[in-house]
């Protein structure tokens, strides 16, 4: 049976939760049900512009009733566009192509205890995840950090559904606080810690749960954006099929360039988190910035994301 | 699970020994080196199963990033194991040294019937009379491996 790989839906409602971010509540064309979707699912939503299509990516959670999808945008400035589109060209009744639910971020099956770290909007994920804990009455907190209890989307939604559960971080205000990683020192042997936010925090936050000892099968984040590349340089590629040499620019990805000259590299995120635009590397050194390979793979230097990994000098690919 | 040697690992908080007294030799060398490292370690020496009673609350309270190695009789590791991966460590929290020959179980892929193996790679099916390989590949559920047509 032929399904289509993208869905039609209809903006059925526009909340503003914060000054900044605004929920969006999708519904089906016809009244029927949305796909259902796991805990800390997201969908890419495609993003009419004169320039071309926009594809942007975010977190589904539902709040209101079974069979919707809904996301959380916060005005980023700058705005690469995407959330710029979300907040002043999108209105209650347009039409919009997303893609179905997919799951690169999901809570760990064997986790005796979860930990979920949000910062800002990196809240959405969460909110599926922890109506999924909550279902299966699994053991799980959460720690979120934002300027102030006005910023901070969802917060009485938070405190009134999960009581107990939710610790939250002002950093502005009377009493600052801040998310500081010494909290992960805290966690006793089985627990599973997810981290969504800012570049920083993710950084920051992982790193310190390796120092800690935390093994990596334990770690869990999800980027929206793609690391950001301090200093990117160009570099060389020979394809090893036909012994073509291209060259990708610095500000442009591996996969950018395969895909321009006619190599139809499957892909999915374009963060370096789902592992679907692996690529296999015959020679040369690689510089990894995904979040999906395990240390062992890296240190192969035989595979690399090519949405996000860059090469050094030149990369001799199996392509 | 099962390693036949242990090492220290490196970057974690802390170490757990646990030993029967057929294990405590081959945890000795790892001792020091946690010592020499200055990382903060428990040991415990348990020479009856009565005093295993203690593993379950010792082991509960501890925190992530702490690393836990077990070394002694077959039966004495499978049960400290077990208590381990019930409270949560997993295969990335803890290595294990059994002492002297273990039995596995085998399951037959095609009967599903169990057989017990020492260190034959191969077996004849108790049950369904089929020589069967003995694979690596284990399942913890079932707490045994699983055995494949041989193919001669």
């Amino acid at each position: 049976m032929h399904r289509k790989s993208t869905l039609d839906v209809r903006i059925k409602s526009i909340k503003k939760e914060t000054a900044t971010i605004k929920r969006f509540t999708l519904k089906e064309m016809n009244g029927s049900k949305l796909p259902p979707f796991s805990g800390g699912s997201h969908i890419t939503t495609y993003l009419p512009k004169k320039s071309g299509t926009l594809e942007r990516s975010y977190s589904v959670f539902n709040l209101s009733e079974p069979g919707l999808i809904e996301i959380a945008v916060r005005l980023a400035e700058p705005s690469t566009g995407g959330s710029d589109y979300w907040h002043h060209r999108v209105s209650e009744g347009n039409v919009l192509r997303i893609s179905y639910p997919k799951n690169h971020f999901p809570l760990s099956f064997q986790a005796k205890h979860h930990v979920l770290y949000a910062a800002g909007i990196g809240i959405t994920p969460f909110l599926s995840m922890m109506a999924e804990l909550a279902e299966k009455e699994q053991s799980f907190e959460l720690h979120y950090a934002a300027k102030s209890k006005e910023q901070c989307a969802f917060y009485d939604y938070l405190n009134e559904t999960y009581p107990g559960h939710c610790h939250f971080y002002f950093s502005e205000g009377e009493k600052p606080e801040r998310l500081t990683v010494n909290i992960l020192k805290n966690h006793r042997i089985g627990t599973h810690v997810y981290f969504c936010g800012p570049e920083k925090m993710i950084q920051e936050f992982t790193s310190a749960a390796k120092n800690f000892g935390y093994p990596e099968f334990n770690v869990h984040y999800e980027r929206f954006a793609p690391p950001v590349m301090k200093d990117s340089v160009p570099f060389g590629i020979t394809l090893n099929q036909s012994g073509k040499h291209l060259s990708v620019p610095a500000d442009q990805s591996l996969l950018d360039v395969l895909r321009q000259n006619g190599i139809d590299v499957p892909y999915s995120c374009r963060v370096g988190g789902c592992g679907t635009c692996e690529v296999k590397v015959a020679e040369g050194e690689i510089d990894h910035y995904d979040s999906f390979l395990t240390e062992e793979q890296r240190d192969s230097n035989q595979m690399m994301l090519s949405c996000v990994s860059r090469g050094k000098g030149n990369l001799v690919l199996d392509l | 699970m099962n390693q036949d040697h242990l090492s220290l690992m490196e970057g974690k908080r802390k170490f757990l020994f646990c030993a029967d007294s057929q294990g405590v030799r081959s945890l000795y060398i790892l001792v020091s080196q946690a010592i020499d490292e200055n990382a903060p370690f428990d040991f415990h020496i348990f020479q009856e199963e009565s005093e295993e009673s203690f593993v379950d609350e010792w082991i509960s309270h501890q925190k992530m990033g702490t690393y836990l190695y077990i070394s002694g009789a077959v039966d004495f590791v499978k049960r400290i194991q077990n208590k381990a991966l019930k409270i949560g460590f997993t295969e990335h929290d803890f290595q294990s040294l059994p002492i002297g020959p273990a039995k596995k179980k085998l399951v037959c892929c095609t009967c599903h019937g169990e057989s017990e193996v020492d260190v034959e790679p191969h077996i004849t099916c108790a049950h369904c009379g089929l020589e069967l390989e003995v694979s690596d590949h284990y399942s913890r559920r079932l707490d045994a491996y699983l055995g494949y047509v041989t193919i001669r």
